[in-house]
């Protein structure tokens, strides 16, 4: 079991300094990405990046490699310059400045912890750069390192801490001197599972306490459902969509955040007249009186868990399958199932106690309401 | 897949990983023969010739080379030189070195080739250079009459100036290569991790870059003044008679006055003095020294 820096209720000796250490809140910064543009060569990186980061957000930028994350981050940081636009930070412009006159802590995807100081050296780096006193140094490190639970270990050398320590010293080095805005790169990446589960809840923790706003760049959805206040997907450049993770999952925009975001089912649907969607590889049409959509071609996303054997209200529409395997995950079981057109799809259940696990080539009828198809464009399809 | 098949392949893993410190050490003896002939074997010749006299063994060659009189001022002079010209490699390699490690790989290619390409010419050629440069009627002299600078040419060879260029000509490129794989080897996101967290490009300098490259620099220190302190044609040819070093005593002791107790004696001091030297900067640099190969990968 990872012990978690932040368990203030339970009762013990520290938790009352702790607790009062935080107190001196930091408040988070303003940032806005005015058009900013980045290419490489003929590469366009970012085309057109436009957005605003409240103060003590968690927002996250998620996308795969190449779709302009790392760029966008770098260029808030300093470490590139954008090709036009502006970046502000709480209404200043920082596009001129060097990175070390924005004042943002930065937690580096690979820690770059500086090898040749102690872990106490390190955390004081970015005190001693801003010429804080040495009386003062002291005593801020010690509460960061006492914060991220590092204090016996602060003589170490980096290289003599495991990854998720070393991670600590990283985030602690980032947040030593209270900065308005803290950059995540991929900071979690190279740990294994559980570590990273344990401190996606103690980063949230600490950033609730500190106040400040978090840029966080990652290509993991799950993370970035996980901790983010809002997330924005970016795709070769581009912003796909912007929205907190409810909307994200429940209201994705397009067919590449329908399937980027969650598991989900994507068939091709037709919209024949408005109200009329027909889904041909499930072998339904069904009305839709609050649609708006045009006609045309679209995609229905449906998540694998509103699509269920028991019929509940509303659930209006019934689709025939016959199972083809039953992947047992503990507290739910997940299907992959074809349908009469020759369509596989993925539904979950939750696992009740006497429930009887349908076969292989086993037919089961599958419910769900009309509500719980989301109609996406393809983006890609109609811009090109 | 059965645990049947998995055990055994995990037993020979096991006696695999057993074996290998020995199996390993083979891979030394190559080597390790070339050094016990060419080396040990000769240098335990070279001690002994150094303590044999006409009658028996004798300390006679040592109070010859190490009392006072010229040969210790020349053994000193040479340690001097070398350590003096193995510095000025290491503060000139530097900045070539840092220049390199930073610069995108093929324009980095082409450097390291223009670097290397006088270690492909012998240590005589250009040695001969540099007579031609820094001779009476040598090019800088010609340049500098021609510029209305001087009216007489300037005597700059046969002096310790013209063997100090000499030799950081020759040696400069090794500095510059021990430095540079060095600083290979630092984690460049240091350096932007010293910038966001507050530092100026020069504190980040300071502060990362030259601590974590330090070792390096030791390193090339050490082998430029090894190298150095053996030098022999350089000094004989652009140094004259008058800045001979102790290589050149040596030679003349074997070659001319064969006297070679005497020629052996000098030789091991020379060796003591650069195992000595070479053991003070390295104890002194311990903590430098023990960082490189740590630059920063994780």
């Amino acid at each position: 079991m990872v012990p978690t820096m932040m368990d203030v209720n339970k009762p013990s000796s520290g938790t009352l300094t702790r607790e009062a250490n935080l107190k001196t809140r930091s408040t988070g910064a303003t940032i806005e990405f005015q058009s900013v543009r980045k290419a490489y060569g003929s590469v366009k990186a970012l085309h057109d990046f436009s957005l605003t980061i409240h103060p003590g957000e968690f927002l996250t930028i998620l996308g795969s490699s190449g779709s302009g994350k790392t760029t966008a981050l770098n260029a808030l940081a300093g470490f590139s310059t954008a090709d036009s636009g502006d970046i502000r930070i709480d209404g200043r412009s920082v596009i001129d400045e060097p990175p070390e006159r924005r004042n943002l802590g930065m937690v580096f995807q690979n820690y770059s912890l500086f090898p040749h100081m102690s872990v106490f050296d390190n955390v004081a780096f970015p005190l001693r750069m801003r010429r804080v006193p040495r009386r003062d140094i002291r005593e801020r490190v010690e509460r960061v390192l006492e914060i991220v639970r590092l204090g016996p270990l602060s003589d170490r050398m980096p290289r003599d801490l495991s990854g998720g320590q070393q991670q600590r010293v990283a985030f602690a080095r980032a947040i030593v001197f209270e900065p308005p805005v803290l950059l995540m790169d991929e900071p979690l990446g190279a740990l294994d599972l559980k570590l990273r589960e344990a401190l996606q809840f103690e980063i949230k923790e600490i950033q609730h306490q500190l106040g400040c706003t978090v840029v966080y760049v990652t290509h993991d959805q799950r993370e970035a459902l996980a901790m983010s206040s809002r997330i924005v997907v970016l795709r070769d450049g581009r912003i796909e969509q912007v929205g907190t993770p409810s909307e994200m999952y429940d209201a994705p925009q397009s067919r590449f955040v329908a399937d980027f975001i969650g598991q989900t089912n994507l068939l091709a649907a037709d919209v024949a007249q408005p109200g009329s969607v027909a889904i041909p590889e499930l072998g339904i049409t069904y009305r839709e009186n609050v649609f708006t959509a045009r006609s045309g071609s679209w995609y229905a996303s449906i998540r694998p868990e509103k699509l269920q054997r028991r019929p509940a209200e509303g659930s209006d529409i019934a689709v025939t399958v016959t199972v083809q395997e039953a992947v047992f995950l503990g507290d739910v079981i997940e299907y992959s199932a074809r349908t009469g057109h020759g369509a596989l799809i993925h539904f979950r259940e939750q696992r009740r106690d006497r429930d009887r696990v349908p076969e292989r080539g086993e037919t089961a009828t599958l419910v769900l309401r009309p509500s719980d198809v989301v109609l996406v464009p393809d983006l890609a399809r109609t811009s090109r | 897949m059965s645990d049947g098949v998995s055990m055994p392949r995990d037993g020979m893993a096991a006696a695999r990983r057993r074996r290998a410190p020995i199996s390993s050490l083979w891979l030394l003896a190559p080597a390790a023969l070339l050094f016990l002939l060419a080396f040990l074997v000769p240098v335990g010749e070279v001690a002994l010739w150094s303590l044999q006299g006409d009658a028996g063994l004798t300390a006679e060659h040592y109070r010859e080379a190490l009392g006072a009189g010229p040969y210790r001022t020349i053994l000193f002079g040479t340690v001097q030189l070398a350590a003096g010209v193995a510095f000025a490699c290491v503060l000139a390699g530097y900045p070539a070195a840092y220049c390199l490690a930073s610069c995108p790989p093929r324009r980095r290619t082409m450097l390291l080739l223009l670097i290397l390409t006088p270690l492909w010419v012998s240590v005589l050629v250009r040695t001969f250079g540099w007579i031609v440069v820094l001779g009476r009627e040598g090019l800088v002299n010609s340049m500098l009459i021609g510029a209305g600078l001087i009216d007489a040419p300037l005597q700059m060879l046969y002096s310790r100036g013209a063997v100090y260029i000499a030799m950081v000509q020759v040696l400069l490129p090794v500095a510059i290569l021990v430095m540079f794989s060095s600083m290979t080897t630092i984690n460049r996101s240091l350096l932007l991790a010293s910038r966001i967290l507050g530092a100026t490009p020069w504190r980040g300098f300071l502060h990362v870059f030259l601590p974590l490259s330090a070792g390096g620099a030791v390193n090339a220190w050490m082998l430029t003044f090894v190298l150095a302190l053996g030098f022999f044609i350089t000094p004989a040819l652009v140094g004259g008679p008058k800045e001979n070093m102790i290589a050149n005593i040596i030679a003349t002791q074997i070659t001319v006055t064969l006297d070679w107790g005497l020629g052996s004696a000098l030789g091991m001091v020379l060796l003591v003095a650069g195992f000595l030297m070479v053991g003070a900067v390295a104890l002194l640099f311990r903590r430098v020294t023990r960082l490189s190969g740590h630059g920063g990968t994780r």
